[in-house]
């Protein structure tokens, strides 16, 4: 009998090429995106005291405390920045990073049940995994821009110019070198269940050898080379020269952490599409 | 003739058993690194030669076609592959070789609820489970109003699933499924939740979907009636393999005669094990001699097991589990159930014989399963899994009254004591 190719809406097969990703299913599922949304916002807060004002009072708690540690008892430097304007990005950066990191290397894990019972196109957890932290990020950034904009008025001269516009590509870039990871992370994850618990870890010590506390100019020239080879740090310092033209950027430090993020991405994303299918059978 | 529109071509499904890799890095790389330098492989046990990669074919070249319209009830034991079909049908695992061609959008129901997050309302959860199995928002605005109505928790809506009963829950995930838009819809064992009450209203449910607007209907299910109302053609499975493709009641009746016996000629040795070697397991009369069927329900019958015992142990028990034509179990009953004591059973051939009561069941088709387990500690012989079978047909003998003649419902049928007092 013959197959009839050209015939089927869909043909399943056992094999699938690595980057087959129906992106028009995944536009046809932008409903269940947006529903992923709206759940992932909405349950994070049920049943706590402040609930949403948790996005709030998480940089500013940091911002306070960093600034306490690092400025006044480390006294490290801030490139002339602000303090608290340098620590309330930091972390509101770092935050992001890490908390969309780690969310994105969960994604195959904790949505297994959902994954064995039902199908639709797998990537759309991971991308509403991206728009729900966006949201917690900008409302974030709204407050340090409402803080930088009283410091403005308050006589601290920045000079703005079109480096402001490269803040939107420096979002992108944050998205794609953590989903990057945390796909990878994911996708090995199915594998090895350990490697979720030494993720939070590492993390949380990453943040110490990243210039998320403190500028890239405070560490001694002998060091330097490993904080660039570290690629957060290329991303950091970048950010930090969008928002204030203070920091120490070079060529290099910046092609390698985008070098980096594509490679990253790439591989995120090819291992997320060939363990979608498989690790249903596996975990 | 209808248009084909689903065709699976040479569909096979492999599992490997147990572990994937040693499931530590560390031993996967030495593994790894130890096969490339060409020496023996350190984390394998002596005499291995390659990892185990001991697994089975769930699903071994399976070809069918499926016409428009067609209500197909896949059957078979457990094991045989038909949860496995549906998946690979429905996208959720990939098949190891072979491929499908669907025409037409497909609803798989594998699960009700799938996706329902405890903290949401009744309301959030309709949507999002609603946008899972594929539907859109502005479709689920149209029939929110019919769901909630099937549903029948209206009042409650709009509270958090949570403080649901699992009754609630699983109507609620049962509406929103049932009012899901598709050509194809696969169902595996959703009628197998909530109470009778519920699981009639759901078949009708499913009954209705499936008559209505010519869809496609593939349905898995251990009850025979449920697949027979909705059915019209049947997939025969066994041990991943299409056993016969053909209309329902042939499907049936080949699933309940080709698996069960009233004795079991086949080769037992299958069930040996450390503990004893099945020798026979057979139905007889009050006489001893194989029991004709079928049996009226005033005569007296017995399970007869006959067994050479390898091994005794303290918590060693064996008898058998009765099953109903609906796949629910009827009762168990075991030799250590009148107190007896193990020395009762000696080493070497051992005949047990259990009598099953007289005017207990109802009429009707009963599959005994042999049931063995050191008790409380493991199984030797699962009755839920693989184990032999006698098949039971009761007709007639129901009592002595006029009044009571032809089977009523209900699972038993005892004929039981009643006496007129004075005042």
């Amino acid at each position: 009998m013959s197959f009839d190719e050209g015939k089927w809406d869909t043909v399943i097969e056992a094999k699938k090429h690595p980057f087959s990703f129906d992106l028009n299913q995944i536009s046809e599922y932008r409903d269940l995106i947006f529903l992923f949304v709206k759940r992932d916002i909405a349950t994070t807060y049920k049943q706590t005291i402040l609930g949403p004002l948790w996005y709030i009072f998480q940089p500013v708690f940091s911002t306070v405390m960093f600034m306490i540690v690092f400025r006044h008892v480390a006294s490290l430097g801030t490139d002339g920045v602000p303090p608290v304007l340098f620590y309330s990005i930091g972390t509101i950066i770092w935050y992001f990073f890490s908390s969309l990191l780690t969310a994105q290397a969960k994604v195959l894990y904790s949505n297994k049940d959902i994954f064995g019972k039902v199908y639709f196109p797998r990537l759309t957890v991971p991308i509403s995994v991206i728009i729900s932290e966006l949201i917690k990020f900008l409302i974030q950034f709204l407050l340090f821009a409402f803080v930088f904009i009283f410091y403005i008025f308050n006589g601290y001269s920045v000079f703005f110019s079109v480096k402001l516009l490269l803040l939107p590509v420096m979002v992108l870039w944050v998205i794609l070198m953590a989903t990057g990871i945390g796909l990878t992370v994911s996708s090995v994850t199915t594998k090895y269940r350990d490697l979720a618990k030494a993720l939070e870890y590492f993390l949380s010590l990453i943040m110490y050898v990243s210039p998320v506390v403190y500028p890239l100019s405070e560490v001694p020239e002998g060091f330097r080379i490993f904080f660039v080879l570290n690629p957060v740090t290329g991303l950091l310092e970048c950010m930090r020269y969008a928002c204030f033209g203070a920091g120490e950027i070079s060529l290099f430090m910046i092609l390698y952490s985008v070098f980096f993020t594509l490679i990253i991405l790439f591989a995120g994303i090819l291992l997320f599409n060939k363990n979608e299918k498989e690790f249903v059978d596996v975990i | 003739m209808n248009d084909v529109v689903i065709k699976a071509e040479n569909i096979g499904k492999y599992y490997r058993l147990g572990q994937i890799g040693t499931g530590m890095f560390y031993s996967d790389v030495k593994s790894w690194m130890s096969r490339k330098m060409g020496r023996e492989d350190t984390t394998l046990k002596v005499g291995e030669k390659v990892p185990s990669g001991d697994g089975f074919w769930a699903l071994d070249d399976i070809s069918f076609e499926i016409r428009q319209g067609d209500k197909v009830g896949i059957i078979g034991k457990n094991g045989a592959g038909k949860s496995t079909l549906l998946k690979v049908i429905s996208r959720v695992t990939m098949p190891t070789k072979g491929r499908i061609g669907i025409k037409g959008n497909v609803a798989s129901l594998l699960e009700v609820g799938t996706g329902f997050h405890p903290e949401m309302t009744g309301r959030e959860n309709i949507y999002l489970n609603g946008a899972i199995l594929g539907m859109k928002r502005s479709e689920i605005n149209r029939k929110i109003d019919e769901i909630i109505a099937f549903s029948e928790i209206d009042e409650h809506i709009d509270t958090p699933v949570k403080r649901y009963s699992s009754g609630m829950y699983v109507r609620l995930a049962f509406a929103v499924a049932a009012n899901l838009d598709s050509d194809i819809l696969i169902a595996d064992e959703v009628l197998a939740v909530g109470d009778a009450e519920f699981q009639k209203r759901a078949l009708g449910k499913m009954n209705d979907l499936s008559s209505s607007q010519g869809r496609t209907v593939l349905f898995v299910s251990h009850r025979m009636n449920a697949v027979k109302s909705l059915c019209d053609r049947g997939l025969l499975l066994d041990k991943g393999k299409i056993v016969l493709n053909d209309s329902i009641d042939k499907c049936i009746n080949k699933y309940q005669s080709g698996l069960y016996d009233t004795k079991m000629d086949a080769d037992l040795s299958h069930y040996n094990n450390e503990f004893f070697d099945l020798l026979d397991f057979r139905l007889i009369d009050e006489n001893g001699n194989d029991l004709s069927q079928p049996v009226t329900n005033k005569c007296k019958y017995f399970v007869s097991i006959k067994i050479d015992i390898k091994k005794l142990h303290h918590a060693f028990t064996i008898g058998y589990a009765i099953y109903n034509s609906d796949g629910e179990i009827v009762y168990l009953s075991y030799i250590t159930d009148e107190c007896r004591k193990e020395e009762n059973l000696k080493i070497g051939m051992n005949h047990l014989v259990g009598e099953i009561p007289e005017r207990f069941l109802n009429e009707g088709e009963y599959f005994i399963h042999l049931s063995s387990s050191l008790h409380y500690m493991q199984w030797i012989v699962n009755p839920d899994e693989d184990s032999p079978c006698l098949e039971l047909n009761i007709q007639g003998g129901l009592s002595d009254s006029p009044f009571w003649t032809i089977r009523r419902p209900g699972v038993c049928a005892p004929v039981l004591k009643w006496e007129v007092r004075d005042k």
